[in-house]
């Protein structure tokens, strides 16, 4: 199993995504509301105002997305943000990385195929 | 690199002596138009006061960090001016400023920038940090208190 961890930049695309995971069979997921620091530094912090335009691509907010899926699914799973959200190789599209998972307590089945 | 790289004894005041914002940071440029260490003097005064107009610099707590990018400045330099009565900044926290530093910089180092601002932050971010240093009155001592302080911190990435 594997933790994938995706903060998605352009919120407005959080219902296509999680329409992907649907469709991927991935049952779960948690969504958190997230701030960028760039965001915080040039915002809230008024010594580093004047800095704005060079944080490339970010947002007020975003979103992060959490979910455990099965080694095997990474790559598809990956592909499809990617074909949601743009390549990740581009700047602003968001930050995605996959960690190991050694233990998984409380996790819903996927949905079982159709009869 | 550290801030008392860019941040030389002589480019240390005090007092200052004008009693507005933009005298001021005009009081700091001179100082560094003296040493040499920045172009004509309107241009980089022209680009601070730009600045300003974003937001304030006067971030509070007696502190301004008036600063710019230019692309004439070859280099990074740090002035900084005590002002023991204190001077209306249009401080976040509407108090008066009286430590003043103005950065100025070039224009294609926008990190080294933020890094030596946040350098700048954190050593007076604490309140007997910035008491002590109200307490001296030469260059000389001020440019030791810094080289002291700055020592707890890890070396700045040029």
């Amino acid at each position: 199993m594997k933790l994938l961890f995706f903060v998605l930049n352009k919120e407005e695309l959080l219902e296509e995504l999680l329409e992907a995971f649907l469709e991927l069979n991935i049952p779960g997921a948690t969504i958190l509301d997230s701030v960028g620091m760039g965001a915080i530094i040039t915002h809230d912090i008024p010594i580093f105002a004047g800095f704005k335009n060079l944080m490339q691509g970010s947002r007020p907010a975003n979103k992060t997305i959490i979910t455990v899926i099965e080694d095997q699914m990474v790559e598809k799973v990956v592909r499809e943000i990617e074909r949601v959200v743009g390549s990740l190789s581009e700047p602003g599209n968001g930050i995605l990385f996959v960690i190991p998972v050694e233990q998984v307590y409380g996790f819903r089945k996927p949905f079982q195929p159709d009869n | 690199m550290k801030l008392i790289d860019v941040l030389k004894p002589e480019y240390i005041k005090y007092p200052l002596q004008k009693q507005s914002k933009v005298d001021v940071i005009q009081e700091l440029i001179d100082v560094l138009s003296a040493n040499k260490v920045i172009p004509e003097k309107q241009a980089i005064l022209d680009a601070v006061l730009e600045r300003e107009k974003i937001m304030t610099t006067g971030v509070g707590n007696g502190v301004a960090i008036p600063h710019c990018k230019h692309p004439d400045c070859q280099q990074f330099a740090i002035a900084l001016g005590i002002h023991p009565q204190g001077v209306d900044f249009q401080s976040i926290d509407n108090q008066p400023a009286r430590i003043i530093f103005l950065l100025v910089g070039p224009e294609d180092q926008p990190g080294l920038h933020i890094r030596l601002l946040s350098r700048i932050s954190r050593i007076i971010s604490k309140e007997e940090t910035r008491n002590r240093l109200l307490q001296l009155t030469t260059p000389e001592s001020i440019y030791q208190f810094f080289k002291e302080e700055e020592a707890k911190f890890f070396e700045i990435n040029a």
